[in-house]
């Protein structure tokens, strides 16, 4: 048993020495009241207590000031993941499908001409399709389920790496930059701490998706509209997809995203 | 606070109803009202705990050493004892619903 309180008083010195001082000995003995008749430290307690630790050193929690904006931010932040997704979806991915389906199989892009219509993926690009449809499903779980979007949130992740890897190995995979962008605006859910009370976001989510939406419908829709009309005319061209939206988000990145 | 309240959070307020309680008592009491379905670990049981405390729904309630452990107890403030009280209503009221609804749909067990 001895040999346990020095394996859980080492793992409680993840924690802030404050907190330690203040909590340290009452946390050990309910950790050795709970694996009582055990002589090893069960793995989950151990992560359980790493989590909290680390979010107590990261001030990630509901009584610090970081811990309540990640809380307000989180499924804000999971909307604009999927607003994002549902952009490139239809804009990309969905307008290749369709041009791939009456036979095009390219566009001039930035005034050069390139096969952008190929399909790697079934019949779309590349393994953006999960990401995309991954993170839609996210945020809306996330809204209807908020005591469970950090599971939701690690989700998304889990597919975008996962399709991420699958793209780069087999297939075709989207650039990295714009998945950045979209795993970073989850981030907050994952790090969030849990809420007690599955307070409302979705009166800001919506606002924050469909400002965002708009942002880059007003940037690049239009042309890219205009463009898929002119498509079957001779005058093809992709490029102001990528223009636009790149310039007033100042997200270079998503410029280089396909 | 009119939201809906967060199962394993409605267990540890509902585990101190009966009077004050050690970590490890609110972690059985838990198991037991969950009829097994919960357990709570101990980052996740302080995290909630100073959450709590930091909301003024419990209160701490006396400490004392037991056989060289530190036992810290942990009661329900009186802001606590309210939410707790209007939380339980609105699902027993929601559970009566239901049970009424599936009686007259014939879908009881």
């Amino acid at each position: 048993v001895s040999d346990l309180r020095k394996r859980y008083a080492r793992l409680l010195r993840v924690y802030p020495r404050s907190y330690r001082e203040q909590r340290g000995e009452e946390m050990l003995a309910t950790l050795l009241e709970t694996s009582t008749g055990t002589h090893h430290s069960d793995t989950r307690d151990a992560a359980d207590v790493l989590i909290h630790a680390v979010q107590m050193r990261l001030g990630l929690t509901t009584e610090r000031f970081a811990g309540r904006v990640l809380d307000v931010a989180a499924t804000p932040g999971l909307a604009l993941a999927a607003a994002f997704s549902i952009y490139f979806f239809v804009f990309v991915e969905l307008f290749r499908f369709i041009y791939r389906s009456y036979g095009l199989t390219g566009a001039v892009v930035n005034g050069r001409w390139s096969y952008v219509v190929q399909t790697h993926f079934g019949p779309f690009s590349t393994t953006g399709i999960l990401i995309y449809l991954g993170w839609i499903l996210v945020a809306a779980g996330a809204l209807v389920w908020p005591f469970h979007r950090r599971s939701f949130a690690a989700f998304g992740v889990g597919v975008t790496v996962l399709a991420m890897a699958l793209g780069k190995l087999f297939f075709a995979a989207p650039r990295a930059p714009l998945m950045l962008v979209i795993v970073a605006l989850a981030l907050p859910a994952v790090l969030a701490p849990r809420p007690d009370y599955a307070r409302n976001r979705f009166g800001s989510s919506a606002v924050a998706a469909v400002a965002l939406l708009a942002l880059l419908w007003w940037r690049s829709g239009p042309q890219i509209l205009n463009e898929a009309l002119w498509y079957g005319r001779g005058r093809p061209s992709f490029g102001s997809l990528y223009a636009g939206s790149v310039y007033d988000l100042g997200t270079s990145c998503i410029s280089s995203a396909y | 606070m009119s939201e809906e309240m967060r199962e394993p959070t409605f267990l540890v307020l509902a585990a101190l109803a009966g009077g004050r309680r050690h970590g490890y008592g609110i972690i059985q009491e838990v198991e037991r009202l969950s009829d097994g379905g919960t357990h709570l670990r101990a980052g996740t049981l302080y995290a909630m705990l100073d959450r709590l405390a930091h909301d003024d729904l419990i209160v701490l309630a006396g400490e004392e050493v037991v056989e060289g452990r530190l036992r810290r107890y942990y009661e329900l403030s009186t802001k606590g004892s309210s939410l707790l009280a209007v939380e339980s209503r609105r699902r027993v009221v929601v559970s009566k619903e239901a049970l009424r609804r599936l009686r007259i749909a014939g879908n009881l067990a």
